[in-house]
């Protein structure tokens, strides 16, 4: 039973792998380029900010950390929210989940597979982009204890999104833009998380207040755990992590059986 | 004139057509407000804590970046509202073989493609970009020839917007999966967020000539601030007849690339 059961998976997850990296240009031109692009900017635009005007820190970053605090932020990005949900709002758009609802395999599971695909490629790439970081010295070698520390919470953030984007994805029973949901929450997140400008720089009161939100655990808290600047335990940091999971899991199987209930599929 | 009254009747029929289409759907239409509001504050939100921990960026002091902030607001409103849904309807065009349709109408097929969709739902909030933008105009002392050159120049920079963009989005044809040539357009529109003296020569230079995204942004606004600074128009409208050229030519050639997928 066991064994058939990982069976699918493996199967899946071959098949996920397969199609993912079918066509390298696009997968890099949709997944990896924003990232990258987003930090070259940001990179840029930090360097410029110091040298013009020859400050000695912002926010209490210096010019080298606020640098390497870029670096990092493309790396927690590739690991932690790169991953998009498209083909399900497709899917059920197109009553193409049809067929998955017949299969011996739930959608969730299937989804689930194909995510963790995604992300095995996404670890090759941070292993590679990290190796062309450390060599040309944009950032500095860090311990085994820190690098695994950190891309174990890339990884439960990660998961974390994957949730996200599945809830916003079932929204297309209801909605055919379900994108734009998507896009607002990519805008907040964008803002919000620290990803360009740290939290520390935020005002006061909004500080405070993202403290109740998801925000920091998608790109600040990362960052700072590969920097070794976290003062939270990572045992509290991975336990945040998982109440948000199983927050956004529980709103995904109710989002999910709702529109389920009222889904007529294309062509039946 | 004659050429023209096809193209301005079709243009002004997709128009209602959109705005039925908007009254129609409420949903998707406070959800597209919805990212318009989203938009606005999170270009004003970054640039205004920066300026909570330095008094200038460049040359540039608070208002003056705000107005450039609300300035590439208002282009990015237009270009939501009437360019940016057709750059991703090409693709999917492409990819499923409607384009065929296209190219067999008796209209231009550059025009058809990117006239295709509207979504007037992006422009209801281009009065507050507008207004915003005229406000930090301004307290910044805009100069009277600044004011009356603002409507032209902002109309060069918006073609320059669309043109460099329609010719990265002409890459449809020849990635397979169809969306990342849109997903390079949205990072050129990340670049243009900021000003060019923010970024290092190199990459100025490259995106000030090879790619020219930073020129509706930096030079739009560069002359508005030093009207003396004529050469800046002139570079917008030498990269407008060369994108011109450049979207026929790569256009000619994807055409002729184009295996249709419904055939």
């Amino acid at each position: 039973m066991l064994s058939n059961e990982l069976k699918k998976w493996t199967k899946t997850i071959s098949m996920a792998l397969s199609r993912t990296m079918t066509y390298k240009l696009d997968f890099f031109l949709t997944l990896t380029l924003p990232p990258l692009v987003f930090v070259l900017v940001s990179y840029a635009i930090w360097a410029q900010i110091f040298d013009r005007h020859h400050l000695q820190s912002v926010g209490g970053f210096t010019r080298d950390e606020m640098l390497r605090y870029q670096c990092w932020t493309f790396i927690a990005t590739l690991l932690a929210r790169s991953h998009r949900s498209w083909n399900l709002s497709e899917d059920i758009r197109f009553g193409r989940i049809t067929a998955f609802l017949l299969y011996p395999f739930s959608v969730w599971s299937a989804y689930t597979a194909e995510f963790i695909a995604f992300q095995v490629v996404q670890l090759f790439i941070v292993a590679l982009t990290l190796s062309v970081m450390i060599g040309s010295g944009l950032v500095p070698a860090v311990s085994i204890d820190t690098l695994l520390a950190g891309v174990c919470v890339c990884l439960a953030v990660g998961f974390l999104w994957f949730t996200f984007e599945f809830v916003f994805g079932s929204i297309a029973f209801w909605i055919d833009e379900s994108w734009i949901l998507r896009l607002v929450f990519f805008f907040l997140t964008t803002t919000l998380s620290g990803g360009f400008i740290p939290i520390e720089l935020f005002p006061q009161w909004l500080q405070v207040a993202l403290q109740y939100t998801p925000f920091p655990l998608l790109t600040s808290i990362p960052v700072h755990i590969f920097m070794g600047t976290q003062r939270d335990t990572l045992l509290l940091i991975l336990t945040q992590v998982i109440v948000w999971i199983s927050v956004m899991a529980l709103c995904a199987q109710c989002v999910w059986h709702r529109g389920l209930r009222q889904y007529t599929a294309a062509g039946m | 004139m004659t050429r023209m009254r096809p193209y301005i009747g079709v243009m002004h029929q997709q128009m209602l057509n959109s705005v039925a289409k908007l009254i129609s759907f409420r949903v998707s239409f406070v959800l597209l407000m919805m990212v318009e509001v989203t938009a606005i504050c999170t270009a004003y939100l970054p640039v205004n804590f920066l300026f909570h921990h330095v008094e200038q960026l460049g040359p540039w002091n608070r208002e003056q970046f705000m107005f450039f902030v609300f300035w590439n607001q208002c282009m990015f409103c237009c270009h939501n509202g009437l360019i940016a849904p057709n750059f991703w309807n090409l693709s999917t065009e492409i990819r499923t073989g409607a384009l065929d349709f296209r190219l067999l109408r008796p209209l231009g097929s550059v025009f058809d493609v990117m006239t295709a969709i509207n979504r007037p739902a992006s422009l209801i909030l281009l009065p507050v970009s507008v207004g915003l933008l005229i406000y930090y105009g301004i307290q910044i002392n805009l100069s009277v020839t600044a004011w009356i050159m603002l409507p032209f120049t902002f109309c060069l920079a918006f073609l320059v917007m669309c043109l460099t963009e329609l010719n990265i989005a002409f890459l449809s044809f020849w990635t397979k999966g169809g969306d990342s040539a849109n997903f390079v357009r949205m990072q050129c529109q990340q670049v243009q967020r900021w000003p060019d003296f923010m970024y290092p020569a190199r990459s100025r230079m490259m995106f000030t000539t090879v790619l020219p995204v930073l020129l509706s942004g930096s030079f739009g606004v560069g002359f508005l601030f030093d009207t003396s600074r004529i050469d800046l128009v002139g570079y917008m409208l030498v990269a407008v007849v060369v994108f011109c050229f450049l979207a026929s030519f790569v256009w000619r050639l994807a055409i002729r690339r184009y295996e249709s997928a419904s055939s």
